[in-house]
């Protein structure tokens, strides 16, 4: 029995220790939103939030993420409306979409990390996750949508609170 | 444990009548902690290290004591060593305790205040530091005059905790406390392997007092006061250094392949890493002699108990083969270190990989 | 309501979760209440799209393509693939522009392989031309009828009537479509030569066509809720890997050692696939109850082909066989004669020669070749994403030994088509 938080509410799932959380997310709990893509933590389809911070589902397993907080595409959002998933629909960054849960999910932490990224943060961050439809234009785009968005729900924040 | 030597079981030190220590007086018990020998009289092997606990206060050895007899018996008899003949016979342990033993407390140091004795006493004896991080010698005893010089066990590199710490950035107190405490230094990056339950099982549940008395003592032992003036100049070098072959055009496929398996979460910008994005460029694994430590870490990835607690590192074990560890660690150990390249990089992961005990699934298709 | 849903749906309330958002299902384990999750999830992740294959309860379908439902929802059926080129929002537009159809009352339906639609291939960059005349002829037809019944309930002339945006409009007065099909009932259908005879609106009038306009597969694309073939599922279902032979072709299975495949977990059997269409000789599937476990058991079957005669061909040698071809005077490469080259040539200062080969390469699609099937009530369904159902769908009736009124193949969003998909031979196995 493995036990952790899924988008917000504790999980226990009996599963061999060695399944990676990919197929645990997939099969198990049904959450199909996150993509099997290159199986070898090099393409960033699988990307999921282990303590908030990006994290390639299908190498990481199950005995890895015990007592442990994950978020998935589906728990970002109850309305699927994060800054970052209205940033991706204003830009139509997607075009198959097949990679886009796991894009969403690494710019959601690079965004964490740097709140205001320049090209070259973007391009160190989100270089591991591939779009074989080349998305990557609007993607660009859509980070830079979404941190200004999410600048202005934070300063919003503190002006409130001031 | 496995030891040069052969293999040593730790016996069972509940407070069962049988297969424990259940009929061990008090004073038995000080005896074996200060002089290594148990209370049928047997000397014990230095795996049980005494040679640390000899210098613990008798106050701490009599709470000590009391915990222990207050935990539930378990039955179990201890298995048996493997030591090989003559190293077998217990007497052989007397003789080594002639040659490297010194028994009696520790002895606070007059010439350093209350806190830097504190944490002395604490790393040296309870903690026991030097018995993973002072090299042994060809009688498995810790070499006197390297001590934290640094050493190998179970197919990881202890590294040096003196001014003999390769790292870019000096491990200043607030680094070691960061690391002691929470498993995770802000600059040096999480601790793994064999050391990562010292924070979590170990020092993260001790007075906050006394890691910051043991990170105290450590500052000194590495002379983090005079070395500290070039980190500043080195932590921007190595922010720099992060994004070698992550921006715009590279030619490079060992580039590409960090890229692709490790950038994501690596990759820093000035100017400092992000909690959480270990930059190797500043870490212990880049800068040791051999690739083991991040060898080690890239086969086994990081637990959400172990390293920054609630955070995981995949493991790469499928994901890369020996030759793709090999070339990464060439990549970084070039365009991250001013050290020479390691040599048979291949070999050592194949090395490495070999000592891994159950092969996660592989997902690859 | 039990006990035991009402927490769950009292922590769906505090979390802000709708209550048919998520599909979560409590169970209780051991002494603690756990949350677990709902294995078999409704039928949704099953049959994305087939229940609305058939338009709803009163909705007006004047011909194959489109209906109008009485709350004004416009369907319209997509037989192309969805690969990311939104081919479901290029199509529907083009109905929708003809139509008058309000945007955002505007959905589409990837549908299932039936007879009806005629050819199934998504590919070549066909869609948009071979469907343009078609569909615009069909947006012509629903927006004559909702005109001529608007007209009606309005009381007015249908030539004092503009349609817009859903409704039809006669000066100040206005009726949306939805409550035009659902007063009026309309029920007229078009044959094909009745609606080549439609007006079709002259290219000044088009408010949709090109216009930015919102793609309607792409909120789907940024929650995880959009289904691809992958993410199929149906209760009780197994999990198979291939064991691959050494050719592509031409490889006999010669043994198969399952010692150490029975050590694991969850293996359930291994099968050598007869499959009379010839697509996947020498292929050995392993059945697992898990996907891991299929994984791990086909990492452990030890396989023994007799390889097919290309086992030692190298890309040395494809490259080699291509220059022989194009070497070949009897049609093996064509140059077009551009009158003057020659001359160019004769007077140029500096020629600069070079060859240039392309090397074979993987389409590498993001989403890995997959397929599900079962047999259902007497018909063989195959899901899963694919570019031209028209020719394969008698190749999995081939290798299940089954006419083709028996095959089904449902449609699923594809990732990553890239022409990989054009080639339905990964549906064969897990027939």
């Amino acid at each position: 029995m493995i036990t952790f938080k899924l988008n917000g509410r504790d999980v226990s799932i009996d599963v061999p220790e060695d399944t990676p959380l990919l197929w645990a997310l997939r099969d198990d709990l049904d959450l199909t939103g996150t993509k099997f893509g290159c199986g070898v933590g090099q393409c960033g389809a699988c990307t999921v939030l282990v303590g908030g911070r990006a994290t390639r589902s299908c190498i990481t397993p199950m005995s890895s993420i015990e007592g442990a907080d994950i978020t998935t595409i589906e728990g970002l959002d109850p309305q699927g409306q994060h800054p970052v998933q209205e940033a991706w629909k204003d830009i139509q960054v997607p075009q198959c979409g097949y990679c886009q849960s796991g894009q969403i999910m690494q710019a959601v932490s690079l965004l964490k990390d740097y709140p205001d990224p320049t090209d070259e943060e973007i391009d160190g961050v989100m270089g591991g996750s591939l779009c074989r439809c080349m998305t990557y234009v609007r993607i660009r785009k859509a980070i830079k949508k979404a941190a200004a968005a999410l600048r202005a729900q934070t300063s919003g924040k503190e002006t409130s609170h001031g | 444990m496995e030891t040069p030597f052969g293999a040593i079981h730790s016996s069972n030190i509940t407070p069962d009548v049988e297969t424990g220590i259940g009929t061990w007086s008090e004073a038995a018990f000080k005896r074996a902690m200060r002089l290594g020998v148990s209370r049928e009289g047997e000397h014990l092997i230095p795996a049980f290290p005494y040679d640390h606990f000899t210098k613990m206060t008798d106050q701490d050895l009599s709470d000590l004591y009391a915990f222990l007899m207050t935990r539930p018996a378990v039955h179990l008899a201890p298995r048996p060593n493997e030591l090989p003949f003559p190293l077998s016979l217990r007497i052989m342990q007397a003789g080594w305790k002639l040659m490297f033993f010194s028994p009696g407390a520790y002895k606070p140091d007059p010439s350093h205040d209350a806190l830097w004795n504190r944490g002395a006493y604490l790393a040296e004896g309870n903690a026991h530091c030097g018995a993973c991080h002072t090299p042994r010698n060809f009688m498995g005893a810790e070499k006197k005059g390297s001590q934290y010089d640094g050493a190998v066990v179970d197919n990881w590199i202890a590294p040096p905790l003196n001014e003999h710490n390769p790292t870019p950035t000096t491990w200043t107190e607030d680094e070691l406390f960061q690391y002691l405490r929470f498993g995770v230094a802000p600059l040096h990056g999480p601790a793994g392997g064999p050391m990562s339950p010292v924070p979590h099982r170990f020092l993260s549940t001790v007075p906050e007092e006394d890691v910051h008395a043991i990170a105290h003592y450590y500052a000194d032992v590495d002379h983090a006061a005079e070395r500290s003036k070039h980190d500043a100049a080195a932590l921007a070098l190595a922010m720099e250094q992060s994004r070698a072959g992550l921006i715009g055009p590279n030619p490079d496929p060992d580039a590409k392949l960090y890229q692709g398996a490790c950038a994501a979460c690596h990759y820093n910008a000035a100017p400092a890493p992000v909690l959480g994005r270990p930059d190797l460029a500043l870490n212990n694994a880049l800068w040791l002699d051999e690739p083991t430590n991040l060898f080690q870490v890239m086969l086994h990835g990081l637990t959400a108990e172990e390293g920054q607690s609630g955070v995981a590192m995949p493991s790469f074990y499928n994901a890369l083969s020996d030759a793709d560890m090999a070339r990464i660690a060439a990549y970084l150990r070039r365009t991250r270190t001013t050290l020479p390249p390691w040599t048979d990089l291949e070999k050592k992961a194949a090395a490495i990989r070999s000592t891994v005990q159950s092969s996660p699934v592989n997902s690859s298709h | 309501m039990g006990k035991l849903e009402r927490i769950a749906a009292r922590q769906d309330r505090a979390a802000g979760l709708g209550p048919t958002r998520r599909g979560f299902l409590l169970t209780a384990a051991g002494s603690a209440f756990l949350f677990g999750f709902a294995r078999s999830a409704k039928a949704a992740p099953v049959f994305p799209q087939a229940a609305a294959n058939l338009p709803e309860a009163g909705a007006f379908e004047p011909t194959l393509w489109c209906s109008i439902a009485p709350d004004g929802w416009v369907n319209i059926n997509i037989i192309r693939a969805e690969m990311g080129q939104h081919i479901g929002t290029a199509l529907a537009r083009i109905i929708a522009d003809e139509m008058e159809a309000d945007w955002d009352k505007v959905r589409i339906t990837y549908v299932d392989t039936d007879p009806k639609w005629g050819l199934m291939v998504t590919g070549g960059s066909w869609s948009v031309w071979m469907t343009w005349d078609q569909f615009r002829q069909a947006g012509a037809a629903a927006r004559t009828v909702m005109v001529a019944e608007g007209a009606k309930l309005l009381g007015v002339d249908p030539a004092a009537c503009v349609a817009r945006n859903g409704q039809v409009i006669a000066g100040k007065r206005s009726i949306a479509y939805g409550d035009i099909v659902s007063r009026a009932h309309p029920t007229r259908s078009f044959t094909p030569e009745e609606m080549a005879k439609l007006p079709l609106k002259p290219a000044s009038e088009r408010r949709l066509i090109g216009k930015q306009v919102r793609a309607l597969d792409i909120p789907a694309k940024t929650d995880g809720t959009a289904v691809y073939g992958i993410d199929a599922k149906l209760e009780g279902m197994v999990y198979a890997r291939p064991k691959l032979p050494p050719t592509r072709y031409g490889a006999k299975v010669v043994s198969v050692d399952e010692t150490e495949a029975r050590k694991v977990k969850g293996y359930i059997r291994h099968i050598v696939l007869e499959d009379p269409s010839g697509t996947v000789p020498g292929w050995v599937a392993v059945l697992a109850s898990s996907y891991p476990a299929a994984i791990r058991a086909t990492d452990a079957l030890k396989v023994t082909w007799e390889a097919g005669p290309t086992a030692h061909v190298s890309e040395h040698d494809i490259i080699e066989h291509g220059r022989a071809q194009i070497a070949n005077k009897e049609g093996g490469s064509c140059v077009f004669n551009d009158p003057g080259v020659d001359e160019a040539f004769a007077h140029a200062d500096k020629i600069v020669e070079h060859t240039y080969t392309c090397s074979s390469v993987l389409h590498y699609q993001l989403e890995p070749l997959n397929a599900l099937a079962r047999l259902h009530e007497g018909k063989w369904e195959v899901h899963c994403g694919n570019q031209w159902q028209s020719l394969f769908l008698p190749v999995i009736a081939k290798a299940l030994g089954v006419p083709e009124t028996d095959v089904v193949m449902r449609s699923y969003m594809l990732g990553g088509g890239f022409g990989r998909r054009l080639n339905g031979d990964y549906a064969v196995p897990a027939a």
